[in-house]
């Protein structure tokens, strides 16, 4: 019990409040059970006791140059509080779309990434965007504050969904694109592969 | 700051030396040197077309400060 106590009163001065509510219940649970109490963290313990989001509804809508260059997206965010920070937030979601669908990829061998530096793990730089547009729904969300909902990474979600689209529709070939977004070659290679091998 | 060019801040002196580095060079630069400069930095969060506009509109200072 003890032992446990002062585990509690370290993560007070750590002051990392979510480890602190864990270990008062330890606390109390070694108390109950008169024996010490292990606090165990996974990752998996983590997300089921994480604090969930609001359940919310977005839609996104994108527009591509013919050549397949990002050229506008529309996001629904409620009301638009600082419309500058916004249009960045977007942009930058945009951004990250492309980079987790085209050159983003971490590999792992014997549980360690192989690719742990930005030399190795490269990301969308300024000469690799397109200039894009931005515009916003007119929409108010009442549980929000202002009427406003969260625009995080929201115009992320559909680039890589559309991407996939494009490489599927160019190839013929639809891919897994939940568990490898990073598909582009890839994937690109394997429809290549598979097409070679049905002309033989 | 102005331009909301920043989210997190972290490459944010990164842009700001290599813009100053450009600007030091050629005080006019066109779109195409912009890009050259900005593509030395790696940004996260703001896909770069902010800090495209804190480009311009640093130029636009310059030459205002320099009575151009």
């Amino acid at each position: 019990m003890s032992g446990s106590s002062s585990t509690s009163g370290r993560s007070v001065r750590d002051a990392r409040a979510g480890l602190l509510v864990a270990s008062v219940i330890c606390a109390s649970l070694a108390r109950e059970a008169g024996r010490a109490v292990k606090l165990l963290h996974t990752r998996e313990e983590e997300f089921l006791a994480s604090h969930p989001r609001m359940p919310m509804r977005y839609w996104v809508r994108l527009g591509f140059h013919r050549d397949g260059r990002v050229a506008a997206s529309a996001v629904d965010c409620g009301t638009v509080i600082h419309p500058a920070a916004a249009e960045g937030r977007v942009h930058g979601a945009v951004t990250q779309g492309i980079g987790l669908a085209m050159v983003e990829y971490v590999d792992w061998y014997n549980g360690a990434p192989t690719n742990p530096q930005l030399v190795d793990y490269p990301i969308p730089s300024a000469m690799m965007l397109p200039r894009q547009h931005v515009a916003f729904a007119d929409s108010y969300e009442p549980s929000g504050p202002y009427g406003a909902k969260g625009i995080g990474e929201i115009g992320l979600d559909a680039i890589p969904a559309a991407i996939a689209n494009a490489i599927a529709d160019a190839v013929g070939v639809r891919g897994s694109v939940a568990y490898k977004r990073a598909m582009a070659v890839e994937f690109a290679a394997r429809a290549l592969l598979r097409a070679w091998e049905r002309t033989r | 700051v102005n331009r909301a060019a920043l989210q997190c801040g972290m490459c944010t002196p990164g842009h700001v030396m290599a813009a100053v580095a450009l600007l030091e060079r050629n005080p006019n630069p066109g779109e195409a040197e912009i890009v050259e400069s900005m593509d030395s930095v790696y940004c996260r969060c703001t896909g770069y077309a902010r800090i495209r506009g804190a480009y311009t509109e640093a130029i636009a200072l310059l030459a205002k400060a320099e009575g151009r």
